[in-house]
Protein backbone atom coordinates (compact mmCIF):
# COMPACT_ATOMS: atom_id res chain seq x y z
CA UNK A 1 0.00 0.00 0.00
CA UNK A 2 2.85 2.50 0.80
CA UNK A 3 4.63 4.11 -2.18
CA UNK A 4 7.76 3.61 -3.70
CA UNK A 5 8.55 7.15 -2.97
CA UNK A 6 7.41 6.73 0.73
CA UNK A 7 10.52 3.86 1.37
CA UNK A 8 13.13 6.14 -0.56
CA UNK A 9 12.05 9.15 2.03
CA UNK A 10 11.91 6.33 5.14
CA UNK A 11 15.65 5.91 4.55
CA UNK A 12 16.60 9.70 4.21
CA UNK A 13 14.49 9.90 7.26
CA UNK A 14 16.44 7.06 8.85
CA UNK A 15 20.05 8.46 7.73
CA UNK A 16 19.59 11.96 8.99
CA UNK A 17 18.80 13.45 5.64
CA UNK A 18 16.77 16.51 5.45
CA UNK A 19 13.71 16.22 3.51
CA UNK A 20 13.15 18.43 0.51
CA UNK A 21 10.17 20.16 -0.83
CA UNK A 22 9.68 17.30 -3.30
CA UNK A 23 9.34 14.64 -0.36
CA UNK A 24 7.31 16.92 1.37
CA UNK A 25 4.45 17.06 -1.26
CA UNK A 26 4.95 13.04 -1.64
CA UNK A 27 4.22 12.84 2.19
CA UNK A 28 0.93 14.84 2.18
CA UNK A 29 -0.13 12.46 -0.49
CA UNK A 30 0.78 9.20 0.93
CA UNK A 31 -2.21 6.86 1.05
CA UNK A 32 -0.89 4.63 3.83
CA UNK A 33 -1.55 6.90 6.86
CA UNK A 34 -0.49 4.71 9.87
CA UNK A 35 3.38 4.59 8.07
CA UNK A 36 3.29 8.26 8.01
CA UNK A 37 2.97 8.20 11.56
CA UNK A 38 4.91 5.87 12.38
CA UNK A 39 7.67 6.98 10.74
CA UNK A 40 7.05 10.72 11.94
CA UNK A 41 6.74 8.61 15.64
CA UNK A 42 10.23 7.23 15.17
CA UNK A 43 11.31 11.00 15.02
CA UNK A 44 9.04 11.94 17.80
CA UNK A 45 10.31 8.98 20.18
CA UNK A 46 14.28 9.99 19.03
CA UNK A 47 13.62 13.37 20.13
CA UNK A 48 11.30 12.76 22.95
CA UNK A 49 11.39 9.18 23.99
CA UNK A 50 8.07 8.90 25.71
CA UNK A 51 7.53 12.02 27.81
CA UNK A 52 4.66 14.18 26.33
CA UNK A 53 4.19 17.82 27.89
CA UNK A 54 1.46 20.17 28.99
CA UNK A 55 1.48 23.13 30.85
CA UNK A 56 -0.84 25.25 32.85
CA UNK A 57 -2.08 28.49 31.41
CA UNK A 58 -4.43 31.14 31.50
CA UNK A 59 -5.51 33.00 28.21
CA UNK A 60 -6.55 36.49 28.06
CA UNK A 61 -8.04 38.53 24.88
CA UNK A 62 -8.04 42.08 25.73
CA UNK A 63 -9.43 43.98 22.86
CA UNK A 64 -11.33 41.80 19.78
CA UNK A 65 -11.47 45.29 18.34
CA UNK A 66 -9.98 44.41 15.10
CA UNK A 67 -9.18 46.85 11.40
CA UNK A 68 -8.05 43.38 9.87
CA UNK A 69 -11.02 41.24 8.46
CA UNK A 70 -9.63 37.79 7.83
CA UNK A 71 -12.49 35.49 6.31
CA UNK A 72 -11.38 32.89 8.71
CA UNK A 73 -12.17 34.78 11.66
CA UNK A 74 -14.95 34.54 14.64
CA UNK A 75 -13.79 36.12 16.86
CA UNK A 76 -12.97 39.83 15.87
CA UNK A 77 -15.44 42.60 15.54
CA UNK A 78 -14.41 45.33 13.26
CA UNK A 79 -15.30 48.69 15.00
CA UNK A 80 -14.90 49.89 18.42
CA UNK A 81 -18.62 50.34 19.53
CA UNK A 82 -20.10 47.12 17.48
CA UNK A 83 -22.21 44.61 19.03
CA UNK A 84 -20.21 42.28 20.88
CA UNK A 85 -16.69 44.57 20.53
CA UNK A 86 -15.33 44.28 24.01
CA UNK A 87 -11.74 46.14 25.13
CA UNK A 88 -10.45 46.08 28.48
CA UNK A 89 -8.71 48.47 30.93
CA UNK A 90 -5.83 47.26 32.45
CA UNK A 91 -7.30 46.90 35.31
CA UNK A 92 -10.07 45.30 34.27
CA UNK A 93 -7.89 42.69 32.27
CA UNK A 94 -6.41 41.97 35.55
CA UNK A 95 -8.97 41.19 37.53
CA UNK A 96 -10.18 38.73 34.37
CA UNK A 97 -7.44 37.11 34.66
CA UNK A 98 -7.37 36.39 38.75
CA UNK A 99 -10.25 33.86 38.49
CA UNK A 100 -8.12 32.09 36.01
CA UNK A 101 -4.72 32.53 37.41
CA UNK A 102 -3.59 30.34 40.78
CA UNK A 103 -0.22 29.80 41.98
CA UNK A 104 0.38 27.01 39.85
CA UNK A 105 -0.35 28.53 36.44
CA UNK A 106 3.15 28.98 34.76
CA UNK A 107 1.84 31.19 31.76
CA UNK A 108 -0.51 34.05 30.91
CA UNK A 109 -0.79 33.97 27.03
CA UNK A 110 -2.66 37.03 25.95
CA UNK A 111 -3.13 37.38 21.90
CA UNK A 112 -5.95 40.14 20.53
CA UNK A 113 -7.56 42.33 18.02
CA UNK A 114 -5.42 44.91 16.08
CA UNK A 115 -6.92 48.04 17.82
CA UNK A 116 -6.60 51.55 15.99
CA UNK A 117 -7.70 53.44 18.79
CA UNK A 118 -5.54 52.58 21.64
CA UNK A 119 -1.63 54.32 22.74
CA UNK A 120 1.18 51.60 22.92
CA UNK A 121 1.40 52.77 25.83
CA UNK A 122 -1.63 50.57 26.67
CA UNK A 123 0.32 47.78 26.16
CA UNK A 124 3.49 48.15 28.16
CA UNK A 125 1.04 49.03 31.01
CA UNK A 126 -0.51 46.00 30.50
CA UNK A 127 2.59 43.80 30.73
CA UNK A 128 4.11 45.89 33.58
CA UNK A 129 0.63 45.20 35.79
CA UNK A 130 0.79 41.35 34.44
CA UNK A 131 4.38 41.08 35.85
CA UNK A 132 2.97 42.62 39.33
CA UNK A 133 0.00 40.71 39.90
CA UNK A 134 1.31 37.33 38.70
CA UNK A 135 4.86 37.41 38.90
CA UNK A 136 5.60 33.62 38.44
CA UNK A 137 3.58 33.68 35.37
CA UNK A 138 5.25 33.32 31.87
CA UNK A 139 4.27 36.51 29.82
CA UNK A 140 4.11 35.03 26.13
CA UNK A 141 2.06 37.93 24.43
CA UNK A 142 1.36 39.29 21.53
CA UNK A 143 1.84 37.41 17.97
CA UNK A 144 4.22 38.89 15.25
CA UNK A 145 0.88 40.06 13.36
CA UNK A 146 -0.03 42.40 16.40
CA UNK A 147 4.08 43.27 16.94
CA UNK A 148 4.02 44.32 13.06
CA UNK A 149 0.75 46.36 13.76
CA UNK A 150 2.32 48.18 16.44
CA UNK A 151 5.47 48.90 14.39
CA UNK A 152 3.33 50.25 11.67
CA UNK A 153 0.85 52.45 13.77
CA UNK A 154 2.76 53.51 15.74
CA UNK A 155 5.74 54.47 13.91
CA UNK A 156 8.51 52.86 15.26
CA UNK A 157 10.09 49.66 13.65
CA UNK A 158 10.02 45.77 14.67
CA UNK A 159 12.63 46.49 17.23
CA UNK A 160 11.80 49.55 18.75
CA UNK A 161 8.24 47.63 19.51
CA UNK A 162 10.06 44.77 20.85
CA UNK A 163 12.78 46.23 23.15
CA UNK A 164 10.05 48.76 24.80
CA UNK A 165 7.63 45.65 25.40
CA UNK A 166 10.61 43.64 26.33
CA UNK A 167 11.36 46.12 28.65
CA UNK A 168 7.82 46.04 30.13
CA UNK A 169 8.20 42.86 30.82
CA UNK A 170 7.16 40.71 27.78
CA UNK A 171 9.09 36.68 28.11
CA UNK A 172 7.95 35.26 24.34
CA UNK A 173 6.18 35.48 21.51
CA UNK A 174 3.08 32.95 20.64
CA UNK A 175 2.66 31.44 17.32
CA UNK A 176 -0.28 32.62 16.22
CA UNK A 177 -0.91 34.78 12.81
CA UNK A 178 0.66 32.73 10.91
CA UNK A 179 -1.73 31.07 8.42
CA UNK A 180 -0.79 30.19 5.48
CA UNK A 181 3.06 32.54 4.43
CA UNK A 182 2.47 31.79 0.61
CA UNK A 183 0.32 34.97 -0.93
CA UNK A 184 -1.41 33.08 -3.01
CA UNK A 185 -3.54 32.47 -0.06
CA UNK A 186 -2.64 35.32 2.22
CA UNK A 187 -4.03 37.91 0.08
CA UNK A 188 -7.14 36.04 -0.16
CA UNK A 189 -7.88 35.14 3.70
CA UNK A 190 -5.99 38.18 5.48
CA UNK A 191 -4.98 40.79 2.91
CA UNK A 192 -5.01 43.83 5.13
CA UNK A 193 -2.57 42.14 7.97
CA UNK A 194 1.41 41.33 8.32
CA UNK A 195 2.35 39.42 5.05
CA UNK A 196 4.31 35.93 5.52
CA UNK A 197 7.43 37.56 5.21
CA UNK A 198 6.93 40.43 7.58
CA UNK A 199 5.63 37.69 10.00
CA UNK A 200 8.94 35.78 9.63
CA UNK A 201 11.11 39.25 9.69
CA UNK A 202 9.29 39.55 12.98
CA UNK A 203 9.89 36.30 14.82
CA UNK A 204 13.78 37.00 13.45
CA UNK A 205 14.34 39.87 15.38
CA UNK A 206 12.67 38.41 17.88
CA UNK A 207 15.23 35.48 17.94
CA UNK A 208 18.07 38.13 17.45
CA UNK A 209 16.70 39.87 20.54
CA UNK A 210 16.86 36.65 22.39
CA UNK A 211 13.17 35.98 22.73
CA UNK A 212 11.70 32.17 22.14
CA UNK A 213 8.95 31.83 20.14
CA UNK A 214 6.53 29.37 18.71
CA UNK A 215 4.76 29.27 15.08
CA UNK A 216 1.67 28.14 13.61
CA UNK A 217 0.04 26.97 10.77
CA UNK A 218 -4.04 28.03 9.78
CA UNK A 219 -4.33 24.76 7.44
CA UNK A 220 -7.76 22.77 6.07
CA UNK A 221 -9.72 26.12 3.77
CA UNK A 222 -8.35 27.31 0.62
CA UNK A 223 -5.15 26.25 0.13
CA UNK A 224 -3.02 23.56 -1.16
CA UNK A 225 -0.47 20.82 0.20
CA UNK A 226 2.09 22.95 -2.11
CA UNK A 227 0.76 25.58 0.15
CA UNK A 228 1.57 24.17 2.93
CA UNK A 229 4.72 22.58 2.11
CA UNK A 230 5.85 25.92 1.36
CA UNK A 231 4.91 27.31 4.89
CA UNK A 232 7.40 24.59 6.71
CA UNK A 233 10.11 25.00 4.82
CA UNK A 234 10.34 29.01 5.15
CA UNK A 235 9.89 28.24 9.45
CA UNK A 236 12.88 25.86 8.34
CA UNK A 237 14.69 28.10 6.85
CA UNK A 238 13.87 30.70 9.34
CA UNK A 239 15.08 28.29 12.20
CA UNK A 240 18.05 27.62 10.79
CA UNK A 241 19.09 31.09 10.46
CA UNK A 242 18.32 31.68 14.43
CA UNK A 243 20.32 28.63 15.33
CA UNK A 244 23.00 29.63 14.01
CA UNK A 245 22.90 32.98 15.44
CA UNK A 246 22.09 31.01 19.03
CA UNK A 247 20.20 33.49 20.90
CA UNK A 248 16.18 32.84 20.59
CA UNK A 249 14.47 30.13 18.44
CA UNK A 250 10.99 28.96 17.46
CA UNK A 251 10.48 26.25 20.38
CA UNK A 252 7.66 24.51 18.83
CA UNK A 253 5.18 24.43 15.59
CA UNK A 254 1.59 23.78 15.80
CA UNK A 255 -1.03 23.15 13.06
CA UNK A 256 -4.04 24.62 13.48
CA UNK A 257 -7.14 22.93 11.84
CA UNK A 258 -9.86 25.36 10.38
CA UNK A 259 -13.10 25.68 11.69
CA UNK A 260 -15.50 27.05 9.59
CA UNK A 261 -18.60 28.15 11.47
CA UNK A 262 -19.60 31.66 12.02
CA UNK A 263 -17.05 33.12 9.90
CA UNK A 264 -16.90 34.30 6.07
CA UNK A 265 -15.71 30.61 5.01
CA UNK A 266 -18.52 28.86 6.43
CA UNK A 267 -19.58 27.09 3.62
CA UNK A 268 -15.64 25.08 3.44
CA UNK A 269 -16.17 21.73 5.27
CA UNK A 270 -13.20 21.78 8.02
CA UNK A 271 -10.44 19.78 8.52
CA UNK A 272 -11.07 16.06 8.98
CA UNK A 273 -9.19 13.78 11.61
CA UNK A 274 -7.28 12.43 9.14
CA UNK A 275 -5.80 14.93 7.56
CA UNK A 276 -4.89 16.29 10.81
CA UNK A 277 -2.87 13.98 11.89
CA UNK A 278 -1.29 13.88 8.52
CA UNK A 279 -0.14 16.72 8.80
CA UNK A 280 1.23 16.76 12.38
CA UNK A 281 3.21 13.54 11.04
CA UNK A 282 4.42 15.50 8.22
CA UNK A 283 5.51 18.70 10.06
CA UNK A 284 7.64 16.84 12.30
CA UNK A 285 9.27 15.21 9.41
CA UNK A 286 10.22 18.13 7.58
CA UNK A 287 10.82 20.42 11.01
CA UNK A 288 13.68 18.43 11.68
CA UNK A 289 14.75 21.73 13.44
CA UNK A 290 12.06 22.67 15.77
CA UNK A 291 12.50 20.72 18.59
CA UNK A 292 8.75 20.49 19.83
CA UNK A 293 5.02 19.53 17.95
CA UNK A 294 2.05 20.47 19.17
CA UNK A 295 -1.28 19.33 19.01
CA UNK A 296 -3.09 21.59 19.85
CA UNK A 297 -6.58 19.91 21.62
CA UNK A 298 -8.85 23.27 21.43
CA UNK A 299 -8.67 23.01 16.85
CA UNK A 300 -8.31 19.18 17.26
CA UNK A 301 -10.17 17.81 19.56
CA UNK A 302 -9.27 15.76 22.69
CA UNK A 303 -9.82 13.10 21.07
CA UNK A 304 -7.68 13.55 17.71
CA UNK A 305 -5.01 15.43 19.77
CA UNK A 306 -4.36 12.17 22.12
CA UNK A 307 -4.00 9.98 18.73
CA UNK A 308 -1.62 13.07 17.72
CA UNK A 309 0.99 11.73 20.67
CA UNK A 310 1.50 8.85 18.46
CA UNK A 311 1.43 10.78 15.20
CA UNK A 312 4.88 13.25 15.87
CA UNK A 313 3.15 15.17 18.47
CA UNK A 314 5.05 15.20 21.80
CA UNK A 315 3.16 18.27 23.45
CA UNK A 316 -0.77 18.70 24.01
CA UNK A 317 -0.84 22.39 25.26
CA UNK A 318 -2.13 23.40 28.26
CA UNK A 319 -5.05 23.72 30.66
CA UNK A 320 -6.28 27.07 28.84
CA UNK A 321 -8.42 28.58 31.03
CA UNK A 322 -10.79 30.20 29.19
CA UNK A 323 -10.21 30.60 25.05
CA UNK A 324 -12.58 32.51 23.01
CA UNK A 325 -11.28 32.39 19.64
CA UNK A 326 -11.94 28.92 18.90
CA UNK A 327 -14.92 28.61 20.87
CA UNK A 328 -16.12 31.48 18.75
CA UNK A 329 -16.59 29.26 15.60
CA UNK A 330 -18.54 27.16 17.56
CA UNK A 331 -16.09 24.34 18.32
CA UNK A 332 -17.52 21.75 20.19
CA UNK A 333 -14.57 21.66 22.53
CA UNK A 334 -14.86 21.93 25.85
CA UNK A 335 -13.64 25.14 27.14
CA UNK A 336 -10.82 24.21 29.28
CA UNK A 337 -8.85 20.65 30.74
CA UNK A 338 -7.99 20.14 33.85
CA UNK A 339 -4.64 18.77 34.83
CA UNK A 340 -5.78 15.79 35.63
CA UNK A 341 -7.68 15.57 32.09
CA UNK A 342 -4.76 15.87 30.43
CA UNK A 343 -2.57 13.57 32.69
CA UNK A 344 -5.19 10.81 32.01
CA UNK A 345 -5.28 11.86 28.70
CA UNK A 346 -1.76 11.58 28.23
CA UNK A 347 -1.35 8.01 29.96
CA UNK A 348 -3.82 6.14 28.06
CA UNK A 349 -1.70 7.31 25.09
CA UNK A 350 1.13 5.07 26.89
CA UNK A 351 3.05 8.43 27.44
CA UNK A 352 4.51 9.93 29.91
CA UNK A 353 3.30 13.31 30.91
CA UNK A 354 5.35 16.06 32.17
CA UNK A 355 4.13 19.69 32.64
CA UNK A 356 6.31 21.79 31.83
CA UNK A 357 6.63 25.84 31.83
CA UNK A 358 6.71 28.06 28.61
CA UNK A 359 10.76 27.61 28.10
CA UNK A 360 10.11 23.61 28.80
CA UNK A 361 11.53 23.49 32.05
CA UNK A 362 10.06 20.45 33.82
CA UNK A 363 7.64 21.57 36.15
CA UNK A 364 6.28 18.19 37.73
CA UNK A 365 6.66 14.68 36.30
CA UNK A 366 3.81 12.56 36.66
CA UNK A 367 5.01 8.72 36.28
CA UNK A 368 2.80 5.86 35.13
CA UNK A 369 3.26 4.23 38.57
CA UNK A 370 0.94 7.41 39.85
CA UNK A 371 -1.59 6.10 37.19
CA UNK A 372 -2.15 2.93 39.59
CA UNK A 373 -2.53 4.93 42.98
CA UNK A 374 1.15 3.90 44.03
CA UNK A 375 2.79 6.81 44.53
CA UNK A 376 1.79 10.63 44.86
CA UNK A 377 3.59 12.70 42.68
CA UNK A 378 4.82 16.39 44.78
CA UNK A 379 4.90 19.53 41.99
CA UNK A 380 7.37 21.53 42.72
CA UNK A 381 6.87 24.82 40.64
CA UNK A 382 10.74 25.54 40.16
CA UNK A 383 12.38 22.38 40.61
CA UNK A 384 13.76 20.32 37.62
CA UNK A 385 13.24 16.77 39.66
CA UNK A 386 11.20 14.47 40.31
CA UNK A 387 9.80 13.65 43.79
CA UNK A 388 8.22 10.45 44.29
CA UNK A 389 6.24 10.79 47.49
CA UNK A 390 5.42 6.98 48.57
CA UNK B 1 -10.82 -18.39 19.67
CA UNK B 2 -11.74 -14.91 19.19
CA UNK B 3 -11.37 -14.55 22.63
CA UNK B 4 -7.82 -16.10 23.21
CA UNK B 5 -7.00 -13.81 20.38
CA UNK B 6 -8.19 -10.67 21.78
CA UNK B 7 -6.72 -11.39 24.64
CA UNK B 8 -3.24 -12.39 23.55
CA UNK B 9 -3.49 -9.03 21.55
CA UNK B 10 -3.73 -7.23 24.68
CA UNK B 11 -0.74 -8.87 26.58
CA UNK B 12 0.97 -8.43 23.63
CA UNK B 13 0.50 -4.43 23.96
CA UNK B 14 1.84 -4.06 20.74
CA UNK B 15 2.78 -0.43 19.44
CA UNK B 16 -0.94 1.42 18.64
CA UNK B 17 0.34 1.88 15.17
CA UNK B 18 1.92 -1.23 14.49
CA UNK B 19 -1.51 -2.88 16.07
CA UNK B 20 -3.58 -0.49 13.25
CA UNK B 21 -1.49 -1.34 10.32
CA UNK B 22 -1.85 -4.80 11.09
CA UNK B 23 -5.78 -4.46 11.59
CA UNK B 24 -6.16 -2.24 8.33
CA UNK B 25 -4.07 -4.79 5.81
CA UNK B 26 -7.05 -7.53 7.22
CA UNK B 27 -9.19 -5.03 6.51
CA UNK B 28 -8.06 -4.40 2.98
CA UNK B 29 -8.28 -8.45 2.49
CA UNK B 30 -10.98 -9.46 3.74
CA UNK B 31 -13.63 -6.33 3.18
CA UNK B 32 -11.98 -4.32 0.11
CA UNK B 33 -12.18 -0.27 -0.23
CA UNK B 34 -15.96 -0.01 0.29
CA UNK B 35 -17.06 1.84 3.67
CA UNK B 36 -20.81 1.59 4.34
CA UNK B 37 -22.25 4.80 5.57
CA UNK B 38 -25.28 3.86 7.73
CA UNK B 39 -27.64 7.23 7.89
CA UNK B 40 -30.21 5.69 10.12
CA UNK B 41 -30.05 2.66 12.55
CA UNK B 42 -32.57 0.32 10.57
CA UNK B 43 -29.72 -1.71 10.09
CA UNK B 44 -29.03 -4.59 12.77
CA UNK B 45 -25.62 -5.09 14.30
CA UNK B 46 -23.74 -3.61 16.99
CA UNK B 47 -21.50 -0.35 16.23
CA UNK B 48 -18.27 0.78 18.42
CA UNK B 49 -18.62 3.71 20.77
CA UNK B 50 -17.10 6.33 22.99
CA UNK B 51 -18.24 8.83 24.57
CA UNK B 52 -15.08 9.59 26.85
CA UNK B 53 -12.05 11.21 25.53
CA UNK B 54 -9.53 8.28 25.25
CA UNK B 55 -9.41 7.63 21.67
CA UNK B 56 -6.26 5.58 21.83
CA UNK B 57 -8.07 2.93 23.67
CA UNK B 58 -10.95 3.19 21.58
CA UNK B 59 -8.72 2.75 18.04
CA UNK B 60 -6.93 -0.50 19.96
CA UNK B 61 -10.54 -1.43 20.12
CA UNK B 62 -11.56 -0.85 16.64
CA UNK B 63 -8.22 -3.03 15.34
CA UNK B 64 -8.34 -5.47 18.02
CA UNK B 65 -12.03 -6.50 16.95
CA UNK B 66 -11.16 -6.30 12.73
CA UNK B 67 -8.23 -8.79 13.70
CA UNK B 68 -10.28 -11.29 16.36
CA UNK B 69 -13.85 -11.44 14.18
CA UNK B 70 -14.64 -11.28 10.75
CA UNK B 71 -17.50 -9.37 8.85
CA UNK B 72 -18.27 -5.43 9.68
CA UNK B 73 -16.56 -3.32 11.72
CA UNK B 74 -18.77 -0.81 12.63
CA UNK B 75 -18.57 2.63 14.33
CA UNK B 76 -21.11 4.84 16.21
CA UNK B 77 -20.09 8.15 14.74
CA UNK B 78 -22.31 10.30 16.66
CA UNK B 79 -20.78 9.37 19.99
CA UNK B 80 -17.21 8.81 18.36
CA UNK B 81 -17.03 12.10 17.12
CA UNK B 82 -16.24 12.23 12.84
CA UNK B 83 -13.30 13.01 13.14
CA UNK B 84 -12.24 9.91 15.06
CA UNK B 85 -14.74 7.75 13.37
CA UNK B 86 -12.83 8.98 10.12
CA UNK B 87 -9.80 7.68 11.62
CA UNK B 88 -10.67 4.85 12.66
CA UNK B 89 -11.48 3.74 8.89
CA UNK B 90 -7.68 3.40 8.80
CA UNK B 91 -7.26 0.89 11.75
CA UNK B 92 -9.98 -1.36 10.70
CA UNK B 93 -13.14 -0.23 10.48
CA UNK B 94 -15.69 -0.13 7.51
CA UNK B 95 -18.71 1.19 8.62
CA UNK B 96 -20.14 4.19 10.13
CA UNK B 97 -23.55 5.23 11.46
CA UNK B 98 -24.40 8.48 11.12
CA UNK B 99 -28.11 8.67 11.85
CA UNK B 100 -28.55 11.90 9.67
CA UNK B 101 -32.40 11.32 9.95
CA UNK B 102 -32.50 12.19 13.36
CA UNK B 103 -29.88 15.19 12.81
CA UNK B 104 -31.75 16.59 10.04
CA UNK B 105 -34.79 17.50 11.76
CA UNK B 106 -33.57 18.48 14.89
CA UNK B 107 -30.73 20.18 13.49
CA UNK B 108 -30.82 21.29 9.78
CA UNK B 109 -34.43 21.58 9.58
CA UNK B 110 -34.50 21.51 5.95
CA UNK B 111 -33.53 19.24 3.03
CA UNK B 112 -30.82 21.16 1.28
CA UNK B 113 -28.59 21.21 4.69
CA UNK B 114 -29.32 17.28 4.84
CA UNK B 115 -28.13 16.59 1.66
CA UNK B 116 -24.97 19.17 2.28
CA UNK B 117 -24.49 17.10 5.51
CA UNK B 118 -24.57 13.48 3.85
CA UNK B 119 -22.42 14.98 0.92
CA UNK B 120 -19.71 16.03 3.68
CA UNK B 121 -20.25 12.58 5.65
CA UNK B 122 -19.26 11.24 1.78
CA UNK B 123 -16.59 13.81 1.34
CA UNK B 124 -14.91 12.24 4.61
CA UNK B 125 -14.85 8.56 3.45
CA UNK B 126 -13.11 9.81 0.49
CA UNK B 127 -10.44 11.60 1.54
CA UNK B 128 -9.62 8.72 3.88
CA UNK B 129 -8.67 7.27 0.56
CA UNK B 130 -12.17 5.13 0.22
CA UNK B 131 -15.15 4.43 -1.36
CA UNK B 132 -18.40 5.33 0.30
CA UNK B 133 -21.73 3.33 -0.11
CA UNK B 134 -24.95 5.06 1.46
CA UNK B 135 -27.08 2.82 3.26
CA UNK B 136 -30.74 4.35 4.18
CA UNK B 137 -33.80 1.90 5.57
CA UNK B 138 -32.12 -1.11 4.47
CA UNK B 139 -31.49 0.10 1.04
CA UNK B 140 -27.96 0.30 -0.16
CA UNK B 141 -27.03 2.87 -2.72
CA UNK B 142 -23.93 5.27 -4.80
CA UNK B 143 -23.82 8.18 -3.04
CA UNK B 144 -23.61 10.02 -6.78
CA UNK B 145 -26.67 8.08 -7.55
CA UNK B 146 -29.05 11.13 -7.01
CA UNK B 147 -32.45 11.22 -4.95
CA UNK B 148 -35.03 13.15 -5.95
CA UNK B 149 -34.65 15.27 -3.51
CA UNK B 150 -30.84 15.82 -4.27
CA UNK B 151 -32.07 16.52 -7.78
CA UNK B 152 -34.01 19.24 -6.59
CA UNK B 153 -31.11 21.05 -4.51
CA UNK B 154 -28.78 20.28 -7.27
CA UNK B 155 -30.62 22.09 -9.97
CA UNK B 156 -29.31 25.52 -10.78
CA UNK B 157 -33.07 27.07 -10.30
CA UNK B 158 -36.03 25.41 -8.77
CA UNK B 159 -38.43 26.20 -12.07
CA UNK B 160 -35.44 23.57 -13.53
CA UNK B 161 -36.02 21.27 -11.18
CA UNK B 162 -39.71 21.26 -11.57
CA UNK B 163 -39.60 20.86 -14.92
CA UNK B 164 -37.30 17.53 -14.73
CA UNK B 165 -40.36 16.25 -12.21
CA UNK B 166 -43.10 17.04 -14.33
CA UNK B 167 -41.07 15.11 -17.25
CA UNK B 168 -40.87 12.11 -14.92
Amino acid sequence: MRSAAFNAISDKVRAGERLTAGDALALFEEPDLLALGALANEVREQKHGDRAYFNRNARLEVTNVCYASCNFCSFAKLEEGMPGAVTLTVPRAIEALRSKVDEHTTEVHVVNGLHPGLPFEYYEELLRALASAFPHAHRKCFTAVEIHFFAQHYRMSVRQVLERLIAAGLQSLPGGGAEIFHPEVRTRIAHDKATGDEWIAVHRESHALGLMTNATMLYGHIETFAHRVDHLLRLRELQDESLKLGKGRLQAFIPLAFHPDGNGMQKLPGTTGVDDLRTLAVSRLVLDNVEHLKAYWVSSTPKVAQIGLSFGADDVDGTIVSETIYSAANKKAPEGLTVDDLVRLIREAGRIPIERDTLYNVVAEHPRAALEGQFKVRERLQGRHLQVVS
Amino acid sequence: MSTLLARALDAANLDLLLLGALADRMRAAERGDVVRLHLDRSTEGEALDNPGNDAHTFLRRVATARLTSGGPIRIDAESVGLQLAQVALTFGADELVVPIEKLSLEVFGTEEKRVLRERELVGLIRSAGRVARIVERGVERDPDETTPAQRRFRAPGRDVARVDQGDA
